[in-house]
């Protein structure tokens, strides 16, 4: 998502901090200070326009008196614990201790709460996208990026962008009882 | 709508004391320094009640409000990880999985009134009243500064103003309020001396606490009041080593000083209690209840807290059993109870209002405490699927509680939040691991070992010089009769340099499980010299003795031990066995009956209450003894065999057949030793 509105024209806020590896080949587009909104949130003022990355718990710490658009990214639960876990091997570091059972469980409740709050509040607005739409039919939600963010974009570079190689750990589209979620990963 | 019974109870109060004590109330009682008890007592019932493992107040004191244990209930130990994981918090309500009592209540359109109960805060929107165990805290040190009251200490919200002004700030006690626990109290240089300090804090809470409860019951209406002091423990961690007779390590000063903290604060308790039960009134059923007892004599540790976990150092000082005393409409008067279990306190108050019990409360209605107890009580599968407003925070947050923590743990390693702070890491890792060890201890015991051992291996993966979690995989490894395994993990641990009490005692029984009993013997008798005197030696050499069949022996060690703690449930059991070898049958009932007296959970003392019972004739009360025997614990071949005996000889052939069968379906028979 982040190189595709990159693509598309829009200035995105990385730091280059965590570096391309096996998990994301074309870098990972984070930016250190947005996991720092609750002690500091200064640069917020400056970045109007940008495009920043965060995970779903971060947004209730935006500060109010601004007013944001967040693309909500919806992706199978099952490929996101996938990544996550092919991502913790790589980095030798211990999750969560719990099964996958109870950690879907606990990623689904979270996101349950923050679009309940994100519902509540007046100043973002949201519009959530499938990245396995994304992937596999990628104009539609391209169009639907350009009509929410309100502004040209440019979308054969932003078509040229998606990956379908980067779509690892997928399972295969088929009707499931587990509600997509949304996580990076 | 669940149909209920005509309530004994017109209204029930539930009075707790964390760690009072018979040993300490006894004496007392019998010089006539509390009135207010000794009323329950010649009106009611009174008995040990026993605790549950692990002794740790806020898993005991919710498990006596939703009859369950700790797997069930969620609440695992003091501690837990904040739900950001950047730190940790006293167990909250939010981790709570399972309905309390006033939960329950509030179900039933019925009013409650909760002060200071361990893991209620936030307050649940509860039926009443909620003034949760956090309302005390950001007490600043100077009084005369703003008391900030916690957010969520208490609802409805409304009452907070009033009742935040009823706090009392330690500084507001003066040297003569103290006179009575500390008769030299001026002779104390505060400086230097921060005791009488201490005891003004435990006492200024206390006085809050009572404050609020007594305001509320006087104020707002209720059928359940439910209030908890914390004080009779808090004060017996800083004070019970000063309590007569004074220990070899204390000073001469130190106990002239201080002897007298633990015998007025219990005065001080009853005179509390005489305005619980006078606003109550005679038409209340009244419960007083604590969690454990308290050390205070002979067996007292001479350790003090510290290390890094120290509530596993406080919890030697908790004694199994607490105590129990009941008063009101329809209850026994001047009568005792035996068997009594934290477990019970819940469907007892649920039969008492005339509500069903849930089948997956793990207690019982204590049936024994009324004049006219009914032969069976009315249940239903679990409150926990009953639909209707319970006064409980959302459901969703509390069933998220452990698990959003742990899911929050993994975004932090995968860099999608920012670390935590080493200090506040260990923190949440310290909370993590002990939760898990705590709920580890719960399975041990009640007859999951596997379980246990699953979680216990786990942590000694993560901790392997932590030699609790050693131990207790240790002792799971002997409950499930892996006693190679179990032997080799206690040699590990001693060539590291560890040894204490218990794994000896592991030790011990592995090498009688191997049939090594001069070892065994070699090492207890080394034990024995080792530590203190402790009725554990006494009755595991009195057990190999039996086991080797010198009944002489066997006696003089289960009595030795006997001399020691009178309320040692496995020497009573071990002298029933004596005794039934020796044919005295009536003296063999009456140990066995003390022994599921003080610790109701024990198969083979069911057993052998049962045999004693037969032995004398009473064969329809043997029958019941052997029949909790194998209900816990099926495997018992012996059990049943007698059964089978028992019921052929009543012409019962199907329940005969039953138990015949059972007794030879089992290659592993039930050891009488």
């Amino acid at each position: 998502m982040m190189q595709m509105l990159q693509a598309g024209g829009i200035p995105i806020l990385t730091d280059g901090i965590r570096q391309p590896d096996q998990d994301n080949p074309r870098g990972y587009m984070e930016w250190e200070p947005v996991k720092m909104l609750r002690s500091g949130s200064d640069w917020l003022e400056s970045a109007t326009g940008h495009a920043v990355k965060m995970v779903h718990l971060l947004l209730p710490e935006l500060p109010t008196h601004l007013q944001y658009r967040i693309l909500f990214m919806r992706r199978e639960m099952s490929e996101i614990l996938a990544s996550q876990q092919a991502m913790l091997d790589r980095l030798g570091k211990k999750g969560s201790g719990i099964s996958p059972e109870e950690l879907a469980k606990a990623y689904q409740a979270q996101i349950e709460r923050v679009m309940n709050w994100l519902s509540a509040s007046t100043n973002i607005r949201v519009q959530e996208v499938s990245y396995a739409d994304l992937v596999t039919d990628a104009e539609p939600v391209i169009l639907a990026i350009q009509t929410f963010l309100g502004c040209e974009l440019d979308r054969s570079a932003m078509r040229a962008a998606v990956d379908p190689n980067l779509y690892r750990n997928r399972v295969p589209r088929k009707p499931t009882h587990q509600p997509p979620g949304q996580l990076p990963g | 709508m669940i149909p209920s019974r005509p309530s004994i109870a017109k209204k029930l109060l539930l009075i707790g004391w964390d760690a009072a004590d018979w040993k300490i109330i006894n004496p007392l009682l019998d010089l006539g320094r509390l009135p207010n008890l000794e009323r329950i007592v010649e009106s009611g019932v009174i008995g040990n009640i026993a605790t549950l493992q692990p002794c740790l107040s806020p898993i005991l004191w919710t498990s006596l409000a939703t009859g369950k244990t700790a797997d069930q209930h969620g609440i695992v130990g003091f501690i837990e990880p904040q739900s950001d994981a950047q730190g940790v918090q006293l167990s909250s309500s939010r981790s709570r999985t399972s309905k309390a009592l006033w939960n329950i209540f509030t179900q039933r359109g019925l009013q409650s009134i909760v002060v200071g109960w361990y893991a209620t805060h936030p307050a649940e929107p509860i039926l009443g009243v909620c003034v949760s165990n956090r309302f005390l805290e950001q007490m600043p040190v100077d009084p005369n500064q703003l008391w900030q009251l916690p957010p969520g200490a208490i609802h409805p919200t409304e009452l907070e103003q009033s009742l935040a002004a009823m706090r009392m700030h330690p500084a507001e006690l003066v040297p003569a309020d103290l006179q009575a626990m500390i008769p030299l109290i001026e002779e104390i240089d505060h400086r230097q001396d921060n005791r009488p300090w201490i005891l003004a804090r435990a006492v200024a809470s206390t006085v809050s606490t009572h404050c609020v409860a007594t305001h509320l019951m006087t104020t707002e209406p209720w059928d359940f009041a439910a209030v908890y002091y914390d004080a009779l423990d808090l004060v017996g961690h800083d004070f019970m080593p000063y309590y007569p007779p004074q220990m070899g390590h204390i000073s001469d000063r130190d106990f002239q000083l201080y002897s007298q903290v633990i015998p007025e604060l219990y005065v001080f308790f009853d005179q509390m209690l005489g305005t619980l039960l006078d606003i109550a009134g005679e038409e209340t059923t009244v419960i007083l209840v604590s969690d454990h007892g308290f050390y205070s004599d002979h067996l007292r540790p001479r350790t003090v807290q510290s290390g890094p976990v120290p509530e596993a150092m406080a919890a030697a000082w908790h004694r199994p059993y607490g105590v129990f005393a009941a008063k009101g409409p329809q209850i026994l008067k001047d009568e005792r109870v035996y068997g009594a279990n934290l477990l019970d306190i819940a469907p007892t108050a649920l039969m008492l209002m005339g509500l069903p019990i849930g089948q997956d409360m793990v207690g019982k209605p204590l049936t024994q405490i009324l004049e006219f107890p009914p032969s069976s009580w009315e249940s239903i599968p679990s409150w926990e699927s009953e639909t209707g407003e319970a006064g409980m925070h959302p459901r969703q947050q509390v069933e998220n509680a452990r698990a959003d923590v742990a899911a929050v743990q993994q975004l932090i390693a995968l860099g999608y939040l920012p670390p935590v702070a080493e200090d506040a890491q260990r923190a949440v890792d310290i909370a993590r691991s002990e939760s898990t060890f705590n709920l580890a201890t719960v399975h041990l015991h009640h007859g999951r070992p596997e379980k246990a051992l699953e979680l216990l291996n786990e942590l000694r993966l993560q901790y392997p010089d932590e030699p609790r979690y050693g131990i207790s995989a240790a002792k799971a490894l002997a409950e499930l009769r892996r006693y190679p395994e179990c032997r080799a993990l206690m040699e590990s641990l001693e060539s590291k340099g560890f040894r204490c009490p218990e794994s000896d005692v592991l030790l011990i029984s592995a090498y009688l499980a191997e049939g090594d009993i001069d070892l065994a013997l070699s090492r207890a008798r080394d034990a024995e010299s080792t530590y203190p005197p402790s009725p554990t030696w006494h009755y595991l050499i009195g057990k190999m003795y039996t086991q080797q069949e010198l009944w002489d022996e066997a006696r003089r060690a289960y009595e030795s031990g006997l001399a020691l703690d009178e309320e040692y449930p496995q020497l009573h059991n071990g002298m029933a066995r004596v005794l039934l070898h020796e044919r005295d049958h009536e003296q063999a009932a009456e140990h066995a009956l003390r022994a599921v007296g003080l610790l109701y959970f024990f198969p083979e003392a069911h057993y052998h209450l049962g045999s004693a019972l037969l032995g004398i004739g009473q064969s329809d009360q043997a029958v019941r003894a052997l029949q909790t025997a194998v209900a816990m614990e099926p495997h018992m071949a012996a059990a049943h065999w007698k059964l089978a005996e028992l019921f052929e000889q009543k012409n019962d052939l199907a329940n005969s057949l039953k138990h015949r069968s059972l007794a030879m379906g089992y290659d592993s028979p039930f050891k009488v030793i």
